[in-house]
């Protein structure tokens, strides 16, 4: 009986996976497997030498520069995630305590900028922190400095506080998906028995939302080492980042040496999570709640 | 179908007797007239076959001229806005003709365009409008297979280094005022990474800036990691560039001859251009037919159709850089504009002929590396 119906159900699986599937081996898997592909041969400019080679990853690990250029990326994608967790986290939890009503308002609010352009949403910072933007003016009209200061835009700074405004939304969806989820006896329980509130945030309600935290820094890790647009736009004349020099490697015609770039950043990506999954014990949590 | 015959199309061998006649007989009456190029209409009355794709810099298509261009022949023109040589390379290496008419190349890539074979020479010497392009231009020896040209030339200017002259009240005699401690964080250079270690090369001494040998190539990679204290950033498009002029952000940047106008324009303060006598880059662009070109003769049409004196007139106006054809240099001089064709390098077409024209590096990949050792570290 079991197995006739699975029988049954197996072409409408198919079916339903077709479009999906599509899309994403034509536009993700074979762009991939091209670039994959260009990483390892030999390419001056649009000639194609079909003989492999290591020499355009050697490129990349030879020159302490990129190294440098990468593991600064990293940091800055790291100090971005980290201040999105720590902000988002206690506002999720606040906002699981709302009444319903209050709290579908609060979750609007919090998606509303997604109804703006991302560009729009990066320039308007820097109306704001220009030498004539708002913070400038508002100092200057209080009386606090007497010439605007120049230290607000066109450095990592800006692009760190930029970029953590474009990112807590994801953040702090994923953070009250997880926390509207967990039991409030839990943690009333771990009171009872006499555990300090610092006690039961580490011991109790950090373990349990664990995999949220998690799904945050794949939200927001991820996607800040390609960031492009915001270190283009609010970044400094040393705001280079990787994604960066991946661009000039395309823009010399260096096809090769950029393919093998991207595969790096995203062997990095991955060593990256496989790490912090192999650290939470994801495996252990997810197990846990099934 | 009837095709409209032009001096670089193939012959229409399958025309009738009476379709010769007829367009024997609108030349006839056009040369009898005595029209001018400006008034050779090249695809009235004829059908052609579009769209034309013309991958091309804005600043090219004014929606006038690309009205009048679709009423005449029918034939829609797709513009199809192109970031950079290599970007266009690349896309028309990969599109051919089936996707792209026109593709808009800049100065020293024309040729390399060429000679990776993606675009097609062009029998201009035999348009109506050869007589109005600029001599300079009629002789661009490197653009030209035997009599046929690989671009119809478009737009030229050099970059002219402005600044701002409420903050900058000595006028620079040097491009060593770029490294003036007084001005840092003052400066921003577009982020193209050959033209930047150009511009170095150029003040550090350099023979050909953008051929530069390895020790050159170090000279001007320090040169650049001493000006980084005076460089704000490096945005990628021009428009940004003068949004920082305007908002005084920046102080000294590099434009095209119309800088001061598109600063003033955006509201920003008097600037002053500075040519160095140490060199400047410059840089001169055309539209290529591409190799394999499905709407060829619609795309000839439409280079023939663009360069009328009105239309190049309205451009200059618009986009304040001087342009290949003389025509619309008498208009201004009647309509008593001569100074703003002065102050736009418009009636000075030997400049072409002393700037460091902008192209790809042999070694382009040095330079990218040699930029980002010092943006980057």
């Amino acid at each position: 009986m079991k197995i006739r119906s699975t029988f049954t159900l197996a072409p409408t699986w198919t079916l339903a996976l077709f479009p999906l599937a599509t899309l994403d081996l034509v536009f993700f898997v074979l762009p991939m497997l091209i670039m994959a592909v260009a990483s390892v041969l030999v390419i001056q400019e649009f000639h194609v030498v079909f003989e492999f080679t290591a020499a355009n990853y050697l490129f990349f690990f030879k020159n302490p520069l990129y190294a440098t250029i990468l593991a600064k990326t990293a940091l800055l994608a790291a100090v971005v995630t980290a201040c999105c967790l720590v902000i988002s986290y206690p506002f999720a939890f606040f906002l699981t305590k709302l009444p319903k009503h209050v709290r579908n308002i609060m979750l609007v609010l919090v998606i509303l900028p997604f109804w703006t352009s991302y560009l729009l949403r990066v320039y308007a910072w820097v109306t704001i922190l220009g030498e004539h933007g708002l913070v400038n003016r508002v100092l200057m009209g209080v009386g606090a400095i007497d010439e605007p200061l120049r230290i607000l835009l066109y450095n990592n700074y800006a692009v760190v506080l930029v970029s953590v405004y474009l990112y807590i939304p994801y953040c702090a969806l994923v953070l009250y998906t997880s926390l509207e989820r967990l039991n409030p006896s839990l943690l009333t329980a771990a009171m009872d028995l006499g555990a300090p509130p610092w006690r039961v945030f580490v011991h109790v309600m950090l373990p349990l939302t664990l995999p949220g935290i998690f799904t945050s820094f794949i939200f927001v890790f991820v996607p800040m080492l390609g960031e492009y647009v915001t270190p283009t736009l609010v970044g400094g004349a040393r705001g280079m980042l990787i994604v960066n020099v991946v661009v000039s490697q395309f823009q010399a015609l260096r096809f090769g040496i950029g393919a093998a770039m991207v595969f790096v950043i995203a062997g990095l990506t991955m060593g990256v999570i496989l790490v912090l999954r192999r650290l939470a014990k994801l495996e252990e949590i997810f197990g846990g709640s099934q | 179908m009837k095709r409209l015959v032009f001096p670089d199309a193939p012959l229409p061998f399958n025309r009738t007797r009476r379709q010769l006649l007829k367009d024997a007989a609108y030349f006839g009456v056009a040369a009898g007239l005595g029209l001018s190029a400006d008034h050779v209409q090249p695809a009235r009355a004829a059908t052609l076959e579009g769209p034309v794709n013309a991958f091309t810099w804005g600043g090219r298509i004014m929606p006038d001229e690309v009205a009048d261009f679709e009423s005449q022949t029918g034939v829609h023109l797709n513009f199809i806005g192109a970031s950079g040589n290599s970007d266009n390379l690349a896309k028309v290496k990969l599109g051919g003709g089936s996707q792209y008419d026109i593709v808009g190349v800049d100065a020293l890539w024309v040729p390399k365009f060429y000679q990776e074979g993606v675009i097609d020479v062009i029998d201009m010497a035999s348009w109506p409008q050869y007589a109005d392009m600029l001599d300079q231009f009629k002789n661009m020896s490197i653009w030209k297979v035997g009599n046929m040209f690989m671009a119809q030339p478009w737009a030229w200017s050099p970059l002219v280094l402005w600044y701002n002259t409420k903050r900058i009240k000595t006028p620079p005699k040097s491009i060593q005022f770029l490294w003036d401690p007084e001005l840092r964080q003052r400066i921003a250079f577009t982020r193209q990474q050959e033209d930047v270690i150009a511009w170095m090369g150029i003040a550090t001494g350099a023979k050909k800036p953008y051929d530069m040998t390895k020790d050159e190539l170090a000279k001007a990679k320090d040169g650049l990691s001493r000006l980084m204290p005076n460089i704000l950033k490096f945005p990628p498009q021009e428009e940004e560039l003068v949004k920082l002029m305007a908002d005084e952000s920046i102080w000294v940047t590099a434009l095209s001859a119309g800088g001061a106008l598109r600063i003033k324009d955006a509201g920003g303060p008097d600037v002053q251009g500075f040519l160095p006598p140490e060199g400047y880059i410059g840089y001169f662009d055309g539209d290529c037919i591409v190799k394999g070109a499905a709407h060829r003769d619609a795309a000839v049409a439409w280079l023939q159709h663009r360069v009328q004196s009105k239309y190049v007139l309205n451009n200059f106006l618009k986009y304040r850089r001087p342009l290949a054809y003389k025509g619309p240099l008498d208009v201004l001089q009647k309509e008593g504009k001569s100074a703003l064709a002065h102050e736009l390098f418009y009636d000075q077409p030997e400049i072409l002929s002393k700037m460091v024209v902008i192209g790809p590096p042999p070694n382009i990949g040095d330079y990218v590396d040699a930029f980002n050792e010092v943006a980057g570290g």
